[in-house]
């Protein structure tokens, strides 16, 4: 254990933590405004630092400090260690699920590689549904330390969905571990990198599709979402288990929602969509390019970036303000979004003399960088299908989710599992796997 | 005495120490479901003994023993419970000093 | 004393007070919470004595469904702190048990640890993995294996028609 590995194990521990609680404010105004786009209307738009707008980021800022100010009743006979312990419990699970998932695939530092995944388990899936079925109990205590019969039947609800939803999740988990051969996220990524028939990517939502069903519903209702979301319905019961929280304990609540459905997200992407591999592109590639790559990007960004600067510039002053001056706002854009990043790359450029040659070590460094990229970005594009999804469909009855979840979710995801294992067996030794 | 640390012995110790308090609980509870919690207390004492002697032999039986034990455990936890909300149904307490029905009259 | 021993005696001290509260606090939530917290303290000393997936499947099977299956039940039938009180009131009969309790213990322990045990060795390479857990179960054992699953579809069939309503 000497220092590189300790500090690249805390670089690690604080990325996956990161991306977690940096991801969740983006998603909260992902949320409002691709909600208010379906419903044909513009969203959060007034709130503003000076004279920026940001599109309704700093509407996000501005719910923080909302719900910080607000009284935090607590009912008089609550009891009080739980309610304040249950939001706690809801959002250290989602924060912690996310240490075992792999977001690059190594860097090589000195010759020594270091896999790029906080917690390089043994069990690896396992984690994840311990903590799955850990998530429960932030429901139970917020429903039962409330004392009041509407939280009481929102949670028994909500948690009797997410354990019957969590059968269903096991069962498509193990068609995709009998497919894959290994429990281990990691070797479960890295068995994505290969091409099928050289012509798709060996992802997993190619070759286990009904798996890849189950499993999204079953994360839809592991995270309490619509067409799932009947425990918080607001016009059915109140609000659900979450009745009673107010100010930061409901903002603890709200931030636990969305980190559930990064982390459901980000374990769809793992485990169907190649992770963290860039299409028709693997990491050996990938490093033995590093250096052109990151020449085309720096060269593209401060020809881009600055063109684009200097195009919103003039936008700004042909369209002048009610004062007469330039448009405030797209001057503020045109410098942070245009001119900053696009002169930056260009003194870069200059200062490494117009070509860009990299050691192993950066090579592997750069080429991690992109498939983080890639990982994030596949994730934020499942967050938005969680958020579309929510504003399109209808909400289920209670009596139809149950039958769902055991009837038809079930037996459907054991029929795949023997037709899995059946083509697994017959196909051994062919596919690379 | 012993090493305090990771040695057998005091693997050995803390199952017993939780298998003694288990017994407590089982012995000195009046509610019947909070008995059963004290029975869990006792099995995963077990379980923590068979795993310590699994690693001190190098041998994997008894952590196959301890899987064949939690789902022991799984099943007679839920089929006690089913048990326990049909007496409730019944007698409306779970207290099992009112379960005097079978009591000798002497 | 290495890391590795603090570990554990932090993880057995939690262990050990969480399990003194499950057997004596008045709430039933309380204590199953405390039997959480030793769960959770059980699962890392089986790490630490190389039981990976054991650890795992403790807090998969008792944590996270027979724990949930208790509250659940403890919620339904809305039993609360003060319903069903243990007796407090005899003080020496509470110290005779108490010290029945612990010179039993004592006396136990004293013959096990009577015996010669030597300390953990080098675990063999894979030791708890789920690899080996998977041919223990399925290759060693697979009788038990195959009786314990017929178990518990026994006790899922029998547990749901004994909790059934009469009237439905």
């Amino acid at each position: 254990m000497n220092l590189t590995s300790s500090i690249v194990m805390a670089a690690e521990i604080l990325i996956s933590l990161l991306v977690v609680l940096q991801l969740l404010p983006l998603l909260i105004w992902m949320e409002r405004k691709v909600s208010s786009y379906i419903q044909n209307r513009r969203g959060p738009a007034y709130a503003h630092i000076g004279p920026v707008r940001a599109f309704g980021v700093v509407h996000t800022l501005t719910d923080v400090f909302k719900l910080i100010g607000k009284e935090d009743v607590v009912p008089r006979a609550a009891n009080r260690g739980f309610h304040a312990l249950a939001p706690c419990i809801s959002l250290f699970l989602a924060t912690l699920t996310f240490a075992v998932i792999p977001f690059a695939d190594y860097i090589e530092l000195d010759g020594v590689r270091y896999h790029m995944q906080a917690a390089e388990l043994n069990v690896g899936i396992l984690y994840l549904l311990a903590f799955a079925s850990l998530g429960v109990y932030g429901i139970i205590l917020a429903a039962w330390s409330s004392n009041n019969k509407y939280s009481m039947l929102g949670g028994l609800r909500s948690s009797a969905q997410m354990i019957s939803y969590e059968l269903a999740m096991g069962f498509a988990l193990i068609a995709v571990l009998i497919w894959f051969g290994s429990i281990r996220l990691g070797d479960i990524v890295q068995a994505q990198g290969i091409l099928l028939f050289n012509a798709i990517p060996h992802w997993g939502i190619f070759v286990q599709p009904v798996a890849f069903v189950i499993f999204i519903t079953s994360a839809f209702a592991e995270t309490n979402r619509n067409p799932f979301d009947l425990p918080e319905g607001e016009a059915e019961i109140v609000a659900g288990f979450h009745t009673e929280y107010s100010s930061l304990k409901f903002a603890m609540f709200f931030m636990a929602e969305y980190a559930h459905i990064i982390v459901a997200s980000a374990l769809t992407v793992t485990l169907f969509f190649g992770g963290y591999q860039i299409p028709f592109v693997n990491t050996a590639t990938l490093v033995t390019y590093a250096s052109p790559i990151l020449a085309t990007i720096l060269k593209l960004t401060a020809a881009g970036a600055t063109l684009f600067g200097l195009f919103l510039a003039a936008m700004a002053f042909r369209f002048p303000d009610d004062t007469g001056g330039p448009n405030r706002e797209t001057l503020f854009y045109a410098v942070v979004a245009g001119l900053a990043p696009g002169l930056t790359a260009a003194a870069v450029l200059g200062l490494l003399g117009g070509d860009v040659s990299l050691g192993h070590s950066a090579s592997t460094i750069v080429a991690a960088a992109l498939q983080f990229g890639c990982f994030i970005a596949k994730t934020l594009f499942f967050c938005f299908s969680f958020i579309w999804v929510r504003w399109t469909l209808p909400r289920f009855r209670y009596d139809q989710l149950m039958k769902l979840g055991w009837k038809y979710m079930i037996g459907i995801a054991i029929v795949w599992i023997l037709i899995t294992a059946g083509a697994a067996y017959l196909t051994e030794g062919k596919t690379g796997l | 005495m012993i090493a305090p640390g990771l040695n057998p012995q005091t693997v050995v110790l803390l199952s017993l120490a939780m298998f003694f308090i288990g017994a407590y609980g089982v012995v000195t509870r009046r509610n019947a479901i909070l008995m059963l919690v004290s029975v869990e207390l006792m099995l995963n004492a077990v379980n923590l003994a068979l795993v310590g002697f699994s690693r001190l032999h190098n041998d994997m039986t008894g952590q196959g023993l301890v899987v064949i034990v939690m789902a022991v455990a799984a099943a007679e936890a839920a089929l006690g419970l089913a048990i326990l909300i049909a007496y409730y149904r019944l007698r409306r307490t779970v207290d099992i000093e009112e379960a005097r029905a079978l009591e000798d009259p002497a | 004393m290495t890391g590795a021993d603090i570990l554990f005696l932090i993880l057995a001290g939690m262990a050990i007070g969480s399990s003194l509260l499950v057997v004596t606090v008045d709430d039933p939530v309380q204590a199953v919470m405390s039997l959480i917290v030793t769960f959770f303290a059980l699962a890392g000393i089986f790490v630490m004595l190389d039981a990976h997936f054991l650890a795992a499947a403790q807090i998969i099977v008792y944590a996270g469904a027979i724990l949930v299956l208790v509250t659940f039940v403890i919620m339904l039938l809305d039993l609360r702190a003060g319903d069903i009180k243990t007796p407090t009131k005899n003080v020496t009969g509470r110290f005779l048990g108490i010290a029945a309790a612990v010179s039993t213990f004592a006396l136990v322990a004293s013959k096990i640890l009577s015996i010669r045990m030597d300390g953990f060795g080098e675990s063999t390479e894979g030791l708890g993995t789920v690899e080996e857990i998977a041919r223990t179960i399925i290759v060693d054992f697979t009788l038990p294996f195959e009786a314990a699953s017929v178990l518990l579809l026994v006790a899922t069939i029998g547990a749901v028609w004994i909790a059934r309503r009469d009237d439905a």
